[in-house]
C-alpha cells in the first residue's frame, strides 16, 4: 500500500540575522499578487496578522495555497501550506511541496527591498499535514511518513539532521529537520 | 495514511458521533452543493441556503480585485459556477459558527483549533456575537467542516441569512454577583427552541435576541437588540418570582434605535411563547421589499409600542401550547459550571511574577462564589491562533475544566478559577502569549472584519484598531479616566462593531479629495456602553483614516483639559456640544496633496492606493446588498443626524444635515448607472436632474414629480446655520419623503415593484 498525503505544508525558517519584522512584507506580497509572480497559482490578497503573536504574521492568500511569514512555534520562517489538493503518494507530493516553498523563499530572497536582511537557514526544514483524516497526529502516521521524508530530504541533498516530531500530540503532524550537514541552496530546490 | 484508510471520509469517520438530524441537514446542504456545480439550482436559492447554513461570500468573491492601479480578474479554475449571484464558486469565504451564549468546551475548542488549521488560516475570530468565524474558507469543505463541528455538538445553522441569528448572554452569567439570576439556562433554551422552528424560516431579515443578567452593565446589551431580556426578580404573594425585563425592537446599523420597554416583567415561563409570538408578527409584518427597513424596529416604529404589544399578545394567545415553553425549567442547573478546583485565597505575601499586578488590574472580575474569579483573555482584534487556543484549552483543563466563554468584545473568558492559582495560571497565560492586560479598556478594541475580508468594507476599520491598539501599547495613558473609555472600529455605517455605542466608534467612509479617493472615518463620539448599551454617539464628521490616532489624541485631551469634576465623556459631549467639538477637531480634517503626502491616499496595513472599487454585493441580511442600497442606507443615516440635531435645538446644522441627506440618496441612485461621483451639490444636482428628474424615472405614481422638487428646491434656497426650528423641521420632513422616493425609485428599477 502506498502512502497517500495532501495539504502538506512546508517552512524555511530565517536566519538569525534577518529582520523579520512583519510590515515590510505587505507590499512585497502585494506586488506578487499585481504581476502573478508565481505562475500557475492564483494570488489573491494579503491577510495581515501582526497583531498575533507566534501566528501566521503575513499571509498571501493564494487559490492553491497560503504563503505565509509565520512565526508559529516562536521561530519565523516561509511557511507553504498546500490547500484542497488531491492525495497523492507522499514523495511526490512532499517533493512538490518543498519546491514551490523554495521557490517563494529563494524569491523573498532576491527582492531587492528585502535582500539585504533576508536571508533563509538552510539546515533546517519543517513539514507538516493539515488533514488529521489521512495523516492523524500518531505513532503510526510518523512510522510511515518519516522515511519517505528522509529519503526525499537525501535526494534533493540534504545530509545528516535529526528529524523530531511536534510535541503537542494535539497538534497536526509536523516533522522538522534540524542540523543537516549538508543541504542544498533555495535556488537549487526550486 | 494508506489508499485503503483514505477512502474513508469524515462522514464515515464519525458516523454516530452526529446526530441523525444535524447528519441530515448537512446531507441536504451536500446535496444543493451538488445541484447547484450541476446547474439545478439557481444561485440565488443557493445563496440564501448557503447563508442558512453559516456559508458567507468573502471579499472579492465576485472574481475581481483592485491591485492599487486597476481593477484585476480574478480566474478562478471554477470558470463561470458560482455559489450565489456574482459569487465565484471557488473564491475564499467565510463560515460563521454560532456558540450559543458564546459557550464552548475545551473539546469544541479544540476542534475549531483543527478546522483553522485544516479549512482556513490557523486563525480563530471571535465576533461580537459570540460566534466564531474562520476566513478564506473553501466551500467545497464546508460538508465535512460541518460534520466535524456536528460531532462536538455545534452547529452553523443559521448563523447567517435571514434568520434568528446566534443567541448572545453575558459571559460573567452565573459568576456575577450583579446578576438577578443566571441568564445562561434561559439563553439554552431560546436557542435550542428557536433553532429550525418553522415560526422563523420566513424573515424578512436578520433577527437577533440577548440576554443580560442585570441592568446596568454593558455583558448583554439588551437595548440594542430585536429582543433583549433583562433577568428580574418580582415578589408575587410573597415567594421571588424569577423574570425578565422584555426589550423589543431595538437596532445599530445606519439607522440605531433604542429597544423599547415591552413588558417590566414577563415570568420565565411566558419567556419562550412570548419570544415565539414576537417572532410570528415580526414575519408576519416585518417588510419584505425594502431591506433597508426590513428589521424589527421599523415595525415597532410604525405600529407604537402599545399596538404592537397588542398584536404581539393577540398572536401569543393563539399560539397552540408546546411542552418545551418549560420543560427546561425543571433542569435550570444544567449549563453551572462545574468547577475543577476548590476556590482558595491567594497568598499576597508570595513573589508575583513580573506584569501580574498590570493583567490583574483590568482583567480579573470577581466572582460572588468566594474566592473564585473569572480572568479575561484579552484577543487583539478578536484573533487567537490555533495553537494558541490549544494552549488555553490545557490551562483551562488543569485549572477549571469546562468554562470557556467569548464575549462580545471579542475576548475570551475563563471563570472559576481559584484566586490561589492565579499566578501560576498567569505564567502560563503569558507564556502562550494570552496575557495581555488592559481587557475592557479603551486599548481593548473592538472590531469588524472591513476591508481585510467584509464585501462591504469601505475603510479598514482592522488596520485601524491594530494601529491603535499599537499606540496605546507605546503610549500608555496615565488618566484612569481614559483608559475607562471604549473605542469600537466598523468598516462601513452597518456598525458590525457596535460603534454606536462606543465612547469613541468609528465607521468607515470615503471622500473624494482632488480626483483620488481617500480612506476616512467618521467619528461617533459619547456612546454607552454601560446600561446594556444605553445610549449612542453622536457623529462628529469624518477625518482622513491616517489621522484617527491624532484625533483620539486630540479627544481625549480636549475632555482632559476641559472636563469638569467627574464628568463622563458622555456627559461631556452632550454639554459641550456637537458644534464645539467638531471646531476643536477641524483643523484634522485636512488631506494633503498626494505630492505632499502619499501615505494619506492609501489605508492602515495596505500597501495599495485606497479604492472603493472592490465594494461588493454584501451578503449581512441574506440577499444581496448592492452599493445603490448601500447608499441610500446612509442618506438615512445622516437625516437621522439631522433628527438628533433638531433634537439637541441645532436647527440650522439639522436643517443642513437634512439636505445633504438628500443629496446622499440622489448621490445613490446615480450609481445605478456606475456614475461615482464626489459629493458635491452642483455635479449631484446636474446628474440628478439628468437622469431622474427630466426623464420622469423618479416620479412618484401618484404625487408625480413632488419629491424631486424637494431637492430641487433646496438645492436652489440652500439651508444655513441661521435656519429655525420650524424650517429645519420642514427640511426634515421633506428629506424623509424624499428617502422613501428614492428608495421606491431604486426598486421600480429593480424590478422589484
Ligand atoms: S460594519 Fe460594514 S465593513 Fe464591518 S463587517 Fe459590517 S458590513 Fe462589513
Amino acid at each position: 500500500m502506498s502512502t497517500l498525503l495532501r495539504q502538506i505544508g512546508i517552512k524555511f525558517f530565517l536566519t538569525e540575522e534577518s529582520d523579520s519584522s512583519l510590515d515590510r512584507f505587505i507590499p512585497v506580497f502585494h506586488e506578487w499578487i499585481r504581476e502573478k509572480r508565481i505562475s500557475d497559482t492564483l494570488l489573491i490578497d494579503v491577510a495581515d496578522y501582526r497583531h498575533v503573536p507566534n501566528g501566521p504574521g503575513i499571509i498571501l492568500v493564494a487559490n492553491e495555497a497560503h504563503y505565509a511569514i509565520d512565526s508559529t512555534g516562536g521561530a519565523s520562517g516561509l511557511l507553504y501550506s498546500r490547500l484542497r489538493d488531491q492525495a497523492r503518494p507522499a514523495k511526490e507530493a512532499l517533493a512538490d511541496a518543498i519546491k514551490r516553498a523554495a521557490f517563494a523563499a529563494n524569491a523573498l530572497q532576491n527582492e531587492p527591498r528585502l535582500a539585504e536582511s533576508l536571508s533563509f537557514r538552510t539546515d533546517t526544514l519543517e513539514m507538516h499535514v493539515s488533514d488529521r483524516l489521512i495523516a492523524p497526529n500518531s505513532p503510526e502516521t510518523r512510522a510511515s511518513v518519516e522515511p519517505i521524508f528522509r529519503s526525499v530530504l537525501e535526494e534533493l541533498g540534504y545530509q545528516g539532521g535529526d528529524i523530531v516530531l511536534a510535541q503537542d500530540s494535539r497538534s497536526r503532524f509536523a516533522l522538522r529537520l534540524s542540523g543537516a550537514r549538508e543541504s542544498p541552496s533555495l535556488a537549487s530546490l526550486c | 495514511m494508506s489508499d485503503v484508510e483514505t477512502k474513508l471520509n469524515w462522514k464515515e469517520r464519525l458516523g454516530p458521533r452526529i446526530s441523525a438530524e444535524m447528519g441530515e441537514e448537512i446531507d441536504v446542504f451536500e446535496t444543493n452543493m451538488i445541484l447547484r456545480k450541476a446547474g439545478k439550482i439557481a444561485p440565488k436559492i443557493f445563496a440564501e441556503a448557503r447563508l442558512r447554513r453559516g456559508m458567507y461570500g468573502q471579499r472579492y468573491d465576485n472574481g475581481s480585485r483592485h491591485d492599487g492601479s486597476a481593477t484585476q480578474r480574478l480566474d478562478f479554475p471554477c470558470g463561470d459556477l458560482t455559489k450565489g449571484p456574482e459569487t465565484v464558486w471557488d473564491a475564499p469565504g467565510m463560515c460563521r459558527i454560532k456558540i450559543p451564549m458564546g459557550v464552548v468546551s475545551n473539546e469544541q475548542l479544540d476542534l475549531l483549533s483543527d478546522l483553522a488549521e485544516e479549512y482556513s488560516d490557523a486563525i480563530l475570530h471571535v465576533t461580537t456575537r459570540q460566534d466564531i468565524q474562520l476566513h478564506f474558507v473553501h466551500i467545497d469543505n464546508s460538508p465535512d467542516l460541518m460534520r466535524r463541528l456536528a460531532a462536538v455538538g455545534i452547529t452553523t445553522r443559521e448563523a447567517c441569512g435571514n434568520s434568528v441569528r446566534n443567541i448572545t448572554a453575558c459571559q460573567y452569567a452565573g459568576a456575577c454577583a450583579e446578576s438577578a439570576f443566571d441568564v445562561t439556562p434561559y439563553a439554552r433554551a431560546a436557542t435550542y427552541f428557536l433553532l429550525g422552528h418553522k415560526d422563523i424560516q420566513d424573515f424578512g431579515r436578520k433577527f437577533k435576541i440577548s440576554f443580560s443578567g442585570c441592568k446596568t452593565n454593558p455583558c448583554g446589551l439588551a437595548m440594542f437588540h430585536d429582543v433583549g431580556c433583562i433577568a428580574v426578580t418580582k415578589e408575587i404573594d410573597g415567594v421571588a418570582k424569577r423574570g425578565f425585563e422584555f426589550y423589543v425592537g431595538g437596532g445599530l446599523g445606519a439607522v440605531p434605535f433604542q429597544a423599547q420597554l415591552f413588558d417590566e416583567f414577563v415570568p420565565e415561563e411566558e419567556l419562550l411563547p412570548l419570544c415565539q409570538a414576537v417572532c410570528r408578527v415580526f414575519s408576519r409584518l416585518g417588510e419584505r421589499k425594502n431591506r433597508a427597513r426590513a428589521r424589527l424596529k421599523f415595525v415597532v416604529k410604525k405600529l407604537g409600542i402599545d399596538e404592537f404589544k397588542a398584536i404581539v399578545l393577540q398572536e401569543r394567545a393563539t399560539i397552540p401550547e408546546d411542552s418545551r415553553w418549560t420543560t427546561y425549567l425543571a433542569e435550570l442547573s444544567v449549563s453551572d459550571d462545574k468547577p475543577l478546583r476548590k476556590g482558595e485565597p491567594l497568598d499576597d505575601s508570595i513573589a508575583l511574577p513580573e506584569g501580574f499586578s498590570d493583567w490583574r488590574e483590568h482583567n480579573l472580575w470577581q466572582q460572588p462564589q468566594e474566592n473564585y474569579v473569572t480572568a479575561t483573555i484579552r484577543l487583539p482584534l478578536g484573533d487567537i491562533s490555533a495553537e494558541q487556543a490549544r494552549s488555553l484549552t490545557t490551562i483551562a483543563r488543569k485549572y477549571t475544566g469546562d468554562t470557556i466563554r467569548l464575549t462580545v468584545e471579542q475576548n475570551m473568558v475563563v471563570r472559576f478559577l481559584s484566586e490561589s492559582d492565579l499566578p501560576k495560571f498567569y505564567l502560563e497565560l503569558a507564556a502562550a502569549n494570552l496575557a495581555s492586560p488592559g481587557a475592557s479598556t479603551i486599548a481593548d478594541i473592538v472590531s469588524c472584519p472591513g476591508t481585510d475580508t467584509c464585501k462591504l468594507g469601505v475603510s479598514a476599520s482592522r488596520g485601524l484598531a491594530g494601529e491603535l491598539e499599537n499606540k496605546f501599547a507605546r503610549e500608555p495613558l496615565v488618566d484612569p479616566e481614559a483608559q475607562k473609555l471604549h473605542i469600537k472600529t466598523s468598516g462601513c455605517f452597518n456598525s458590525c462593531s457596535q460603534h454606536h455605542v462606543a465612547d469613541l466608534g468609528f465607521l468607515g467612509v470615503s471622500r473624494m479629495v482632488e480626483g483620488r479617493r481617500v480612506a476616512h472615518f467618521q467619528l461617533v463620539l459619547g456612546g454607552e456602553w454601560g446600561n446594556n448599551g444605553g445610549a449612542y454617539g453622536l457623529a462628529i464628521g469624518a477625518f482622513p483614516s491616517k489621522r484617527i490616532p491624532q484625533v483620539v489624541d486630540r479627544v481625549l485631551g480636549y475632555w482632559a483639559k476641559e472636563r469638569e469634576e467627574g464628568e463622563t465623556l458622555q456627559s461631556f459631549v452632550k454639554r459641550v456640544g456637537r458644534a464645539v467639538i467638531k471646531k476643536e477637531l477641524n483643523s484634522l480634517r485636512k488631506v494633503p496633496s498626494y505630492e505632499e503626502n502619499p501615505d494619506f491616499y492609501t489605508d492602515w496595513g495596505d500597501s495599495r492606493e485606497f479604492t472603493v472599487g472592490d465594494l461588493g454585493t454584501g451578503e449581512c441580511a441574506g440577499e444581496v446588498v448592492s452599493i445603490v442600497e448601500f447608499g441610500l442606507q446612509d442618506a438615512e443615516r445622516r437625516l437621522f443626524d439631522a433628527q438628533v440635531e433638531l433634537e439637541g435645538e441645532r436647527s440650522g446644522q439639522a436643517s443642513m444635515s437634512a439636505y445633504k441627506s438628500m443629496l446622499t440618496a440622489a448621490k445613490a441612485l446615480i450609481m445605478v448607472f456606475n456614475i461615482d461621483i464626489e459629493e458635491d451639490a452642483d455635479r449631484v444636482l446636474s446628474d440628478f436632474r439628468k437622469h431622474f428628474h427630466d426623464t420622469g424615472r423618479f416620479h412618484d405614481p401618484f404625487a408625480g414629480a413632488k419629491f424631486a422638487r424637494y431637492l430641487l428646491n433646496r438645492y436652489d434656497n440652500p439651508p444655513s446655520l441661521e435656519d429655525s426650528a420650524v424650517t429645519a423641521r420642514e427640511a426634515i420632513d421633506e428629506a424623509q419623503l424624499f428617502i422613501e422616493a428614492a428608495q421606491a425609485c431604486y426598486q421600480r428599477m429593480q424590478g422589484t415593484i
